[in-house]
């Protein structure tokens, strides 16, 4: 398992395509992806996603008819931020349609460094953090 | 293990170097003691473990490739010091974009009118 990525599974009793319209049509990703999504919808498609206030940049990589759609985003203007979501729709053996998404982050750019020395997290918290990261990495490796 | 070729290497290196020097309970050990105690030589280091000051050098040596520690030069001895803003920035990357996603999926179920369902 990689540190660097997120992972989430839901199962749900809509119907795989009606859930597939729902994770790769911008109009519904909009209901709940983020605040706004316009995006042109094919391979190499830009656009722009809003949610919770942050503004991205987003590159579709793959749409296909597998139900299965990646793009690489990032904090707009700042492509050294940019992390790459995969959304695939199946379905689970009882009949219920499943959404897998997974977040990676390839790189840890200087200016994300940057950042987190800027939130000027107390030291405590970070002897916490590395604590925390340590017990999770032991447990994985 | 340091930081060479074009930058896209730089930056992917980066990532599997940190979690390179990471994996290694005692560069875990030695790191934690530079945060929690400060700054320190290697000779005082290898003083509190089992090890030669030599491979306590190579140990610390390796938390400097992986962004994580500093060396300086003090008169005969060379003092590191913690630097653990990588870390820190991919636990608040880990931490912003799990939660973010949390919330995402709550309100996709909520707009599939919370049909039964489970994540993880």
């Amino acid at each position: 398992m990689d540190p660097t990525t997120i992972t989430r599974q839901v199962d749900l009793d809509t119907p795989a395509d009606e859930l597939w319209d729902m994770v790769s049509d911008p109009d519904q990703m909009a209901t709940w992806l983020g605040d706004s999504v316009d995006v042109d919808m094919r391979p190499g498609g830009t656009g722009t996603v809003v949610d919770d206030g942050i503004v991205r940049d987003i590159e579709i990589d793959e749409v296909n008819e597998s139900r299965r759609l990646s793009f690489t985003w990032w904090e707009s203007g700042d492509r050294a931020t940019a992390s790459r979501v995969e959304f695939v729709v199946g379905t689970t053996t009882d009949g219920r349609s499943r959404l897998t998404i997974t977040e990676t982050l390839p790189d840890l750019s200087p200016r994300m460094v940057a950042r987190a020395s800027a939130t000027r997290m107390r030291w405590e918290v970070r002897v916490l953090s590395l604590w925390a990261c340590t017990v999770a990495l032991a447990s994985m490796r | 293990m340091g930081l060479h070729g074009g930058a896209r290497v730089d930056a992917v290196s980066a990532l599997d170097d940190l979690f390179g020097a990471l994996s290694d309970p005692t560069r875990r050990a030695l790191l934690q003691g530079l945060m929690q105690n400060g700054p320190d030589t290697a000779t005082r280091l290898a003083a509190d473990l089992p090890l030669t000051r030599q491979a306590v050098v190579k140990h610390l040596q390796a938390l400097v490739d992986a962004g994580l520690a500093t060396s300086k030069r003090d008169g005969r001895e060379v003092r590191y010091t913690a630097t653990p803003e990588p870390l820190a920035a991919v636990l608040s990357w880990l931490m912003e974009s799990s939660t973010q996603w949390d919330r995402r999926v709550d309100r996709l179920r909520h707009k599939l009118q919370g049909q039964g369902s489970a994540a993880r």
